[in-house]
């Protein structure tokens, strides 16, 4: 059971970094920022150039250091979203499917601006 | 297991179908300003959008105008149960600005016609139609208005913007589009979401081109609305003239707030609070900000203060959505 857990995890994360590896060659602009979801419900909106940590309920971190994104700390058992290491382009994502946590870049300008 | 095979099956869904509808792009002149719309799905939504916009502006003013005004001592309009509600809110602002936020300010804004203007008004002008600027002489009802004086008159600059993307928004969806983001001379009015995610919104640098952004917003079904000096001035003997008047001085007021952004559920309202907001300053508009949260007639509304010295305050419903994007700014910490 657990093994097959493992399993489909790795297929799911496969399945999300072939996506994000296309995306990532779109060009990059001002403005990226880093989207924190918990159980699909955002709770941070950080720009991805600007150095911060953000606290995950579960005791794990969000680091954004450089322009780019990894997660520490991480209390899942499999701790596959930590071993992700750092992402850096529009469009990646690391997921803790554990605990339903999504970690994403997004870029590609605005879709308007106000004011 | 099975959870992880419900989400792997919900990102396959999103990544399949996340261009299914397909997208039109109108813009059309109206409130005094280009208003353009990209709209997802729906029924001839061009066509919508652009009769909407003039549709709802004729349900503010009697003849569509930027402004009404009154030509003899008493006169009575007739209006639309949108303009009512619009005129209590408006009501409220008057009394907690101590009238430096007055709807009737149009005879002042008329005279001084910011978009046109090369050089101030002479300050006698300024006295005589300073005397026709007072809410407290409208008496309405949920049909009528009746001016005191003749000359009076009703200035929807404040609340057209706003308001009118709203409008087109309940067109839009009643022809059944299914996601939009709809700009009235930047003011901004969102639904539904793009490839399932909400939209992301750059909030103006005031000190920067129209491009140029200080941070972003990721929102949907909402307005937001953003207020400055900087949208509408012209210069004079090496002074800045600005559109946003003080109704109790008749000249543009100061303000150490570069912008205030309002989102609300209401265009209208947060139209109207990001200018009296903007005209109180930095402190008695955060204060009165807070007072609006508690007042009677006003939607749930969050706020993005950007002030002179490049702090930028948000309130905590909107903190989580708001990234500072721009190194000239800093975030406000109690
Ligand atoms: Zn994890």
């Amino acid at each position: 059971m657990n093994q097959r857990v493992k399993i489909w995890d790795i297929v799911l994360i496969a399945a999300l970094v072939g996506g994000c590896f296309l995306l990532s060659f779109l060009p990059k602009e001002q403005g990226a920022t880093v989207t924190v979801s918990v159980d699909g419900a955002v709770i941070s909106v950080i720009d991805l150039g600007r150095d911060t940590v953000v606290d995950l309920p579960d005791g794990g971190r969000v680091i954004v250091e450089n322009r780019t994104v990894r997660v520490q700390n991480a209390s899942c058992p499999d701790r596959l979203c930590e071993k992700m290491g750092k992402i850096s382009a529009c469009g990646e994502v690391i997921l803790c499917v554990p605990n339903r946590i999504s970690v994403q870049i997004s870029g590609e300008g605005v879709d308007a601006i106000v004011g | 297991m099975k959870k992880n095979i419900c989400l792997l099956f919900a990102v396959c869904l999103v990544l399949l179908t996340g261009c299914s509808s397909r997208k039109v792009e109108a813009q059309t002149w109206a409130y005094d300003t280009l208003c353009t719309a990209t709209v997802w799905g729906g029924t001839d939504s061009a066509a919508v959008f652009t009769s909407a916009a003039t549709e709802g502006q004729a349900l503010l003013t009697p003849d569509g105008a930027k402004q009404y005004t009154s030509s003899q001592d008493g006169e009575t309009i007739a209006i639309s149960l949108d303009l009512f509600k619009i005129l209590n809110q408006a009501g409220i602002l008057y009394d907690l600005t101590a009238g430096a936020y007055d709807f009737t300010v149009a005879p002042l804004s008329d005279l001084w016609n910011v978009n046109a203007a090369v050089a101030p008004p002479k300050a006698e002008s300024i006295t005589e139609r300073l005397a026709l600027v007072e809410f407290d002489a409208l008496t309405f009802t949920e049909s009528s208005l009746t001016f005191r004086k003749a000359g009076m008159g009703i200035d929807i600059g404040s609340v057209g913007k706003g308001y009118g993307a709203d409008y087109t928004v309940a067109a839009l969806k009643n022809a059944g589009a299914e996601a939009g983001v709809i700009s009235f001379g930047g003011n901004v009015t969102l639904f539904g979401t793009k490839d399932g995610e909400p939209f992301r919104i750059g909030i103006r640098d005031p000190r920067g081109n129209a491009s140029d952004y200080l941070g972003v917003l990721t929102v949907t079904d909402t307005s937001v609305v953003t207020s400055g000096a900087y949208e509408r001035y012209f210069e004079y003997a090496e002074t800045v003239y600005h559109h946003l008047l003080d109704a109790n001085t008749g000249y543009p007021r100061e303000s150490d707030l570069l912008s205030v952004t309002v989102i609300c559920s209401d265009g209208a309202q947060a139209d109207m609070m990001s200018t009296a907001l903007w005209l109180m300053g930095m402190e008695d508009g955060w204060k009165l900000y807070e007072t609006l949260g508690k007042t009677e007639g006003f939607l749930p509304a969050e706020v993005i203060f950007v002030s002179q010295d490049g702090t930028v305050r948000v309130s905590d419903g909107i903190a989580p959505h708001f990234a500072l994007t721009s190194d000239d700014y800093t975030l406000w910490k109690d």
